[in-house]
């Protein structure tokens, strides 16, 4: 049986990669001004390299808008990417086309979405929406085994008393019961590749904290690979052991995690760290921008540094070309100006 | 200070058909001339229906079923139609959590300013309107020539400050924001808030402000009330909340958040799920989450009680001063146990 073959502890090894991208870059075509004007594109992701391992959890951090969500969805195959690619356990995810192949891949990568109250169907009990998976990828007939799946995988994203849970509609259960449901579902597909977009950002504070506990054990004790898709940088430093920060598509700032919050040199990067709450400063302080402009449409033809109209320590250089990639510590790269 | 708004015992009911629930329950509060008040809680907790109610804004199947809100004196409760006409946007004006959905999206912007100026009877002529438009948005920092454009031709950020200048163009004397900055990113959040507070020191309203993030609150407010299931169990100055927390339902929600800075602990939020209200026990709502809960709190409902040089907190037993904790993390390990308990039994 698959389950059998797919023995968790052999499968991911620590720091085994799991996806990897390469130059990953994709254009989006805009509206035409005329319909024989000339098609303009806008760049939403330039030239992105990024490993996910397994047992780890790759944060990807920027505001709205920078190509955080976009990133996974190229690799879900939602999107296709211009140029560059991404790669699944070595292997090109443009050449899985067949439907075997994209079964197992979809299987193995999965997405969980900010949204908990749209991604369940109101209409089907919990049971359903985890029964299903099961009886697809795993052939799983026997009623008695099934009951015993199920309760294993309520208890292990913490849903107690499981046998009440399976018999209720996604509108009896509060929004981090909803998601951990979701997280659940990702493991009765058995997922080893989860990217969780902005998965705590609609959830109140005092329940964010156990879903994201929740991931840190998925993560921890099954070897699951995670993208955590955030712009609230402080739980990333929670969860994360490798961080990348985005701006308008470009990679501006990577590398572990504890390296990046605490040592931040990139100005964007450091912006973004005074912006984030914290009870210990005050309201007043100003932050480290230059003037409040609005984030740039990048494009293929676009030249320079993407922060530069914002940055406060802007060169020259920085409206001409684009940085080259600069290891300034262990584990702590960047792409700006200043470090070249 | 003198207090520019005062509630007294609010009750909100809504009712369903399994009967009345009282979303919010003997609420008693003031804001200040000038003041910044937050209140924070999880969702469902009647944060948002408190604001709700100060504007009288509830339609069936909401009711104001008890209380008084006086707002300098006189019981907003009592007025009657054109007065509360009146009162809302002029005396208090409100701020949406979703600035997307509170434009009218074919309307241009200069449009729905002069809508505002003219029900309140403010201008005589659509170019004083456009005059006094302009001005209100360069207060908020955006250029006067989109003026005319559509809400669809702003960045989300820009929607809620052109909502912010708004809820401040007939001048009102309290400002009320229901979690102004969710949808919005870090950077932006803090840009809009900073802007808040300089109009206040400039026009010294004073603001409710509604959000269920606490950090963010810390900077933002004067004074802090956390409410629980439809309660208000405690209000504190905003910098002793998080320091001195009163109330356990306080202390777990400073706990619930991770930290940019310092060491890296193991957080253990709050378990369990917050209350049912049509299915509210006797005694303490938060006794049934509570670490510290004895068969009193099961029993008596603490009632809203200020303590000596300290908040008021509604508890039975608030936590002590964290310099007589042996150590701060006993408390948390005591939250830790208790948590591991429950999954033991369930």
């Amino acid at each position: 049986m698959l389950a059998e073959v797919r023995n968790e502890s052999q499968w991911v090894p620590d720091r085994q990669v799991t996806l990897e991208a390469k130059d990953l870059t994709i254009d989006f075509a805009k509206a035409k001004s005329s319909i024989f004007g000339p098609r303009s594109y806008l760049r939403a992701l330039n030239s992105l390299n990024f490993k996910m391992y397994g047992h780890h959890c790759l944060a990807v951090v920027g505001e709205s808008g920078c190509g955080k969500s976009t990133s996974a969805r190229i690799a879900t195959k939602i999107h296709k990417a211009t140029s560059g690619s991404i790669s699944y356990k070595g292997r090109n995810i443009d050449d899985i086309v067949s439907s075997q192949e994209l079964r197992d891949y979809r299987r193995d990568v999965q997405m969980v979405f900010q949204d908990p109250f749209g991604s369940l169907n109101p209409l089907h009990t919990i049971r359903y929406h985890l029964e299903r998976p099961l009886k697809i990828y795993f052939n799983i007939t026997n009623r008695s085994e099934m009951e015993d799946r199920l309760e294993a995988i309520l208890t292990q994203v913490g849903l107690t008393p499981a046998k009440d849970v399976l018999e209720k509609f996604p509108h009896q259960l509060s929004g981090g019961q909803r998601q951990r449901v979701f997280l659940g579902k990702t493991l009765a597909i058995g997922a080893h590749v989860i990217l969780a977009d902005e998965p705590t950002s609609m959830l109140d504070v005092s329940i964010r904290i156990g879903v994201l506990n929740l991931m840190n054990q998925m993560k921890q004790d099954m070897g699951k690979s995670f993208m955590y898709i955030t712009h609230d940088i402080a739980t990333a430093r929670y969860i994360a052991e490798d961080t990348m920060v985005l701006y308008c598509g470009h990679m501006v700032e990577w590398g572990n995690t504890e390296e990046i919050t605490q040592n931040p040199q990139h100005p964007y990067t450091q912006l973004l760290l005074a912006a984030v709450p914290d009870p210990s400063r005050s309201i007043h302080d100003k932050l480290p921008t230059h003037r409040s402009l609005e984030t740039p449409m990048w494009s293929p033809e676009s030249k320079g540094c993407p922060y530069a109209a914002r940055c406060p320590q802007a060169q020259a250089a920085c409206t001409e070309f684009l940085p080259e990639t600069k290891e300034i510590a262990p584990e702590h790269f960047i792409r700006c100006h200043l470090f070249v | 200070m003198s207090a520019l708004i005062e509630v007294k015992d609010l009750c909100v009911d809504y009712i369903t058909l399994n009967g009345r629930v009282r979303a919010v329950n003997n609420v008693s509060f003031t804001i200040g001339e000038g003041e910044i008040l937050g209140l924070a809680g999880e969702s469902g907790c009647g944060k948002s229906t408190i604001a709700y109610a100060l504007m009288r804004l509830h339609r069936p199947p909401a009711l104001i079923s008890g209380g008084q809100i006086l707002f300098e004196g006189k019981n907003v409760l009592d007025f009657d139609d054109e007065t509360l006409r009146q009162f809302r946007w002029k005396d208090t004006s409100m701020v949406f959590q979703s600035a997307m959905s509170c434009l009218n999206p074919v309307k241009t912007i200069e449009y729905q300013f002069y809508d505002i100026f003219k029900a309140h009877n403010m201008i005589t002529n659509r170019q004083e309107s456009i005059e006094r438009a302009k001005e209100l948005l360069r207060i908020v920092d955006i250029p006067e020539g989109r003026l005319f454009d559509y809400p669809h031709q702003f960045s989300g950020g820009m929607r809620q400050r052109v909502v912010i200048a708004m809820a401040l163009a007939l001048k009102p004397k309290l400002l009320i924001m229901d979690e102004p900055t969710t949808a919005l990113d870090v950077v932006i959040q803090r840009e809009i808030l900073q802007k808040v507070y300089e109009l206040k020191q400039q026009f010294n309203f004073s603001v409710l402000f509604i959000t269920h993030d606490l950090s963010l609150m810390v900077e933002f407010c004067d004074r802090i009330g956390i409410m629980y299931s439809g309660q208000l169990v405690e209000v504190s100055d905003s910098k002793a909340i998080l320091q001195q927390p009163l109330h356990p339902y306080t202390f777990g929600l400073g706990n619930a958040f991770p930290t940019l800075t310092g060491e890296l602990k193991v957080m253990v939020g709050i378990p369990g799920t917050p209350l049912d209200l049509s299915n509210v026990p006797s005694g303490c709502r938060f006794a049934g989450r509570c670490f510290k809960a004895s068969d009193q709190c099961h029993r008596v409902e603490p009632a809203l009680i200020p303590q000596a040089e300290r908040g008021q907190v509604a508890c039975h037993q608030p936590l002590p001063l964290p310099a007589l904790f042996a150590e701060s993390d006993t408390l948390l390990n005591d939250c830790n146990d208790r948590l591991q308990e429950s999954r033991d039994v369930g």
